[in-house]
């Protein structure tokens, strides 16, 4: 049996999509969740000094997106042909050129770093969500199965419903204008394995 | 014999067609391998920049590929009609994959540059992410060292490239090419993540002939990888541009 350790902090944030994938293939896992006072204590026995960090059977993978896309091909959430995984890919890597983008406003949306989060919410976010959001509505309506890619819920979707999620969590209606992801959202949050561990898992704010 | 064209015989069997063999035979020898070979083609600008590991992996894996460069005049008018309004873009039997690194990862894992296992292939996109996050660290100095924005080069190299580079070159160093013993940076194979670091390597190189002085072991690297004989050859070969 293998076994599956995600190192990570007591957020959503770069660690929810991984655990939502062990949630969806319905593999269990150890999710640990350092406190900010423990976590200088740790970092030098990750391989960048970063979190998250996925230990299998005692080999350490760092990098979110590496971790996700692994877990991802691994239970089947990351698009069943070569081709498909590279449009999953594809999408990963857009958001996080997106993340980058609106990174100045969301240091100081959640408290991180000091700044004017209105001024910041409207000269950042707003044009990054706008592009962003255009992008993945015409990626769901060319698709048309209610998924981003094939026909079957993959790790895009996954990173897509999340930050929806969060970012309406943060500031309500952010996605308003947009009703294929509303949808989407939805229709991901209602996969039954997905359904019962968003009424489990424990509460970050964000 | 003569003149069978290749023509199925009653004992099932394909005829040898000679003529055809001699005047094209590569041409002849796909054609009795079956279905067509994928059709690959690779759209970007005139540039190494992000397309570069692509046209390495396909000189690696001797895999032909329409390798179309557009001018910049060019690109406005292609930009709408592309997934994120960017290049490089593969077009694979007519399926369009964006992203240059979902892209060098695809053909890395199609021609076996991916890592030989799915752990392996997970620390390979983990290295890859984190030059990617060292690239985008420095993202400020790279165009004022090629020329392409004003700025105070010398100053951005101190204040915001050397640092970025001597927070995560240490750390490949330490984590993956002191534990090598196969000379890549994972496994025992060339992977993608080696063809990354190495070009950025030389990149830098021809413009800070000095940066790399104190990690010979990045020169080392950079000089066994660039070594392979499919990769030295279009290397030498490629065209010539200044990024």
């Amino acid at each position: 049996m293998v076994h599956y350790k995600l190192h990570y902090f007591g957020l959503y944030a770069r660690g929810e999509p991984i655990r939502q994938v062990f949630a969806l293939a319905g593999q269990e896992f150890e999710d640990t969740r350092y406190s900010m006072e423990e976590w200088p204590q740790h970092k030098a026995d990750m391989p960048f000094g970063q979190l998250p960090v996925l230990e299998v059977d005692g080999e350490l993978l760092p990098q979110s997106m590496a971790i996700l896309r692994f877990v991802g091909r691994r239970f089947g959430y990351a698009g069943k042909t070569d081709v498909e995984q590279a449009q999953v890919d594809a999408i990963a890597d857009q958001f996080q050129d997106y993340f980058n983008e609106f990174k100045a406003y969301f240091v100081v949306a959640v408290g991180f770093a000091p700044g004017d989060k209105e001024q910041l919410f409207n000269s950042v976010m707003i044009p990054a969500r706008n592009k962003m959001f255009q992008m993945l509505s015409q990626i769901l309506r060319s698709n048309g199965t209610g998924f981003l890619v094939g026909d079957s819920v993959t790790y895009a979707d996954l990173l897509l419903s999340i930050h929806v999620a969060g970012m309406d969590g943060l500031t309500p209606g952010f996605a308003n204008d947009y009703p294929r992801l509303l949808e989407h959202r939805q229709r991901v949050e209602s996969i039954p394995a997905l359904k019962h561990y968003l009424e489990t898992r424990p509460f970050a704010p964000f | 014999m003569a003149a069978d064209k290749g023509s199925i015989s009653n004992t099932g069997e394909k005829k040898f067609n000679a003529s055809a063999f001699l005047t094209q035979p590569i041409k002849y020898i796909r054609s009795l391998c079956g279905p067509e070979m994928p059709h690959y083609k690779l759209t970007y600008f005139g540039l190494k920049g992000r397309a570069e590991i692509a046209r390495q992996l396909f000189a690696l894996a001797g895999v032909e590929y329409e390798d179309k460069r557009i001018t910049f005049e060019e690109w406005p008018a292609l930009k709408s009609s592309t997934p994120f309004g960017q290049l490089p873009l593969l077009e694979v039997d007519g399926v369009i994959i964006a992203q240059s690194i979902t892209i060098a990862r695809f053909l890395a894992r199609r021609f076996g540059y991916a890592g030989e296992n799915d752990i392996d292939a997970a620390k390979v996109d983990g290295l890859a992410d984190t030059f990617a996050d060292y690239f985008t660290e420095q993202k400020n100095f790279f165009p004022v060292l090629i020329g392409r924005v004003p700025g105070d080069k010398d100053a951005l190299y101190k204040e915001v490239y050397e640092p970025a580079r001597d927070k995560y070159i240490p750390m490949i160093i330490e984590h993956f090419l002191k534990k090598s013993t196969s000379g890549f940076l994972v496994g025992s194979k060339l992977s993608y993540a080696d063809l990354l670091l190495a070009e950025h390597v030389s990149t830098f190189q021809e413009f800070l002939p000095h940066n790399w002085d104190k990690y010979p072991e990045l020169l080392a690297h950079r000089d066994r990888i660039q070594a392979i004989p499919a990769l030295k050859k279009w290397l030498e070969t490629r065209p010539k541009t200044p990024f």
